[in-house]
């Protein structure tokens, strides 16, 4: 009796022994890892880093493994060739880091990697890659952001008043606001047509979705409190113009940037009669590839600050976007469509980056978000996605939302206008 | 595990006593905590939750103090995870894991005629049928946290490993009512030895489930058969 129990306690603790340890686990907040002796260092922190931290793993297709296996005996050479004596060319680190992040679906992704013993001419080059810029310059339809809106819309403005349009109001101009000790600039084109029909159409450009700070601004005599007051206009003209002069609302993300989420409140919520889901969202609850954490609903509520029910005063709302509408200058058509059913989007097949992202000060919210030195870039910095969204059951990261009425700038060799003339086409027959 | 089937096999061939069957049902509640490596955030905590367990249960007697166990049981193995970042604080997930296991242990007995107690050694291999998940998730906008309650089922990934196995053990006490009928009181711990998450090739990142099961049974003793 006394044998067989000894020898199955034995037993027992042989088997308890056999609890495999992890690896080490790194979450991407772990910023003492900034500064590395070797390539290999580098290389291993950051494809970790990735590995736990990466919102897409559902969805992208890239052999994160197989990344690890074909790329660190080339960082290995890297530091023996350093261990040489030689330093390293910003070429060769550059492709290797391109290899690696080049085809990966996150179009909010920006690595930037120091070069840890460079070439002298190199000291200081920073190696940039941008996987979405890569993949949206591929696609058939591409074209450069345009950049001179101003004389752009002037020229339309031209234009189209010999055509028996009105320009009742413009206002524009370029504001600036600060968050967190950090100052930005937004441009606005506030303008207020009269169609030859004598109806009205509130037209709103805007370089990137700054609407909520910009607003928080109204009337404190700042830069920001003149941006708020235009914005303001747009909004009235929106909700004071009777019905029957109102033939439609024109809202201009062509360009957008990208900015604040916030700003779906008044972009959306001035028009709504009751709480809409717009989209949902997830984040990586735990260091595993596809350790997600449940959807959750992203609601949009009716402000009353700026109301009127566009729905049921049927009024079109049509918001141009187009290749170069990123972030939130495409996550607005794009909720907006879901909340609303008198919304129209005309334009492009828009950029694709379509999940929320947080600071990298926030790092220790979930196990993804941008992570490193966003300030110096010491080390690396590695911008990407905080959160995985959903529109209308469809991750659409990488794919970007693609309008009721595509017109193609490319088409009519880059030209501004033709995308706006369907927007007064659309309206006008409405 | 091989070596307690060699042990039990010897003692079947020198077998002397009496040898019978028996077969019992059993229900009970258990405890079960995760093991998992230091990857944890700093403010993300694992803890205990509460779960059933119900099976069946053979036993078949080979002498008076040794017998040979063998459960089909449905438990439930429930953990939580929790947040303590102070605005995400009510943030956590309950796993809720269903699992089908099936013990295998040697019962050493001991006592009167009535009134036994047991000591159980053996091992268990188990699959993992279902989870289910519940709590608090959030999601934000630039100035807003939104936190949303949730329960609902978790569909498997490649990551998770749903065949499991390990070690189990523990004591029980049984009473013998009438000739055929017995009840008992087990208390036993299921120690897992495979991860139920995969991990990656060079990014290991095991978790480990430990399961202590209360439970009563009443078990009912079939033939009395004589033997060489």
């Amino acid at each position: 009796m006394k044998k067989t129990l000894l020898i199955s306690a034995a037993i027992t603790l042989l088997f308890c022994s056999c609890r495999k340890e992890s690896d080490y686990v790194p979450y991407i907040g772990e910023s003492h890892k900034l500064a590395y002796n070797t390539y290999e260092e580098q290389f291993t922190f950051i494809w970790k880093s990735i590995s736990t931290g990466y919102a897409f793993w559902d969805v992208d297709t890239t052999d994160w493994d197989a990344v690890y296996n074909r790329f660190l005996p080339r960082f290995q050479a890297l530091d023996q060739r350093h261990a040489k004596g030689d330093s390293v060319r910003f070429d060769d680190l550059y492709d290797l880091y391109y290899g690696i992040f080049s085809n990966m679906t996150d179009h909010h992704m920006s690595v930037v990697i120091q070069n840890i013993h460079p070439y002298p001419a190199d000291s200081g080059k920073l190696v940039l890659i941008q996987p979405g810029r890569r993949e949206v310059s591929q696609r058939d339809y591409f074209i450069e952001l345009h950049t001179d809106e101003k004389k752009s819309i002037s020229s339309f403005l031209d234009a189209i008043e010999s055509e028996g349009y009105t320009v009742l109001a413009h206002e524009s101009g370029t504001f600036s606001f600060y968050e967190e000790a950090i100052s930005s600039n937004v441009t606005y084109h506030y303008i207020l047509f009269q169609l030859p029909d004598g109806r009205r159409v509130p037209y709103l450009w805007q370089s990137m979705a700054a609407f909520t700070p910009i607003i928080r601004s109204l009337g404190d005599g700042t830069s920001a409190g003149d941006g708020a007051q235009l914005l303001d206009h747009w909004l009235r003209a929106i909700t004071d113009t009777p019905r029957e002069q109102l033939a439609g609302i024109i809202l201009d993300n062509r360009g957008n940037s990208g900015g604040y989420q916030d700003d779906l409140d008044y972009l959306i919520g001035s028009f709504l009669n009751h709480p809409v889901e717009v989209m949902q969202t997830r984040y990586k609850e735990g260091p595993g590839r596809l350790e997600y954490s449940q959807w959750a609903p992203y609601y949009i509520n009716p402000n009353k600050k700026y109301y009127r029910d566009i729905t049921a005063e049927r009024i079109p709302y049509v918001i141009l976007c187009d290749i170069n509408s990123i972030s939130m200058g495409e996550i607005e058509p794009f909720c907006a469509k879901t909340a609303l059913s008198t919304v129209y989007t005309i334009g492009e097949r828009t950029y694709g980056a379509n999940s929320p992202l947080q600071p990298y000060t926030d790092i220790n919210l979930n196990y993804g978000g941008p992570f490193g030195d966003g300030r110096t870039f010491a080390g690396h910095y590695i911008y990407t996605s905080t959160f995985e969204a959903r529109i209308n059951g469809q991750i659409t990261e990488g794919i970007g939302h693609t309008p009721d009425q595509q017109v193609l700038r490319k088409d009519h060799d880059g030209s501004f206008r033709p995308q706006l003339d369907a927007a007064f086409n659309y309206i006008s027959k409405f | 595990m091989k070596r307690i089937l060699f042990l039990f096999l010897l003692c079947l061939l020198q077998q002397t006593a009496v040898a019978q069957w028996s077969l019992g049902v059993h229900g009970g509640a258990n405890s079960t905590s995760i093991t998992r490596s230091h990857a944890d955030r700093v403010d993300e905590t694992y803890s205990s939750l509460c779960g059933f367990d119900l099976g069946i249960n053979g036993r078949y007697t080979i002498n008076p103090w040794l017998s040979l166990r063998a459960d089909l049981s449905l438990m439930q193995r429930n953990h939580r995870l929790q947040r303590h970042l102070n605005y995400l604080s009510p943030v956590h997930t309950d796993h809720r894991n269903t699992y089908l296991t099936l013990p295998l242990m040697v019962d050493f007995s001991f006592g009167g005629s009535k009134l036994k107690g047991h000591l159980l050694l053996g091992g268990y291999c188990g699959y993992w049928m279902g989870q289910r998940v519940s709590g608090t998730t959030y999601t934000m906008s630039d100035y807003y946290v939104f936190f949303v309650d949730f329960n609902e089922r978790r569909d498997f990934t490649r990551e998770d490993r749903r065949f499991n196995a390990g070690l189990s053990g523990g004591v029980a006490l049984s009473y013998t009512l009438a000739d055929n009928i017995a009840l008992s009181l087990d208390a036993l711990y299921y120690y897992d030895l495979l991860s139920h998450h995969k991990g990656y090739l060079n990014l290991q990142d095991y978790r480990y489930l430990n399961t202590l099961s209360v439970t009563l049974g009443i078990s009912y003793q079939f033939t009395k058969k004589e033997q060489q």
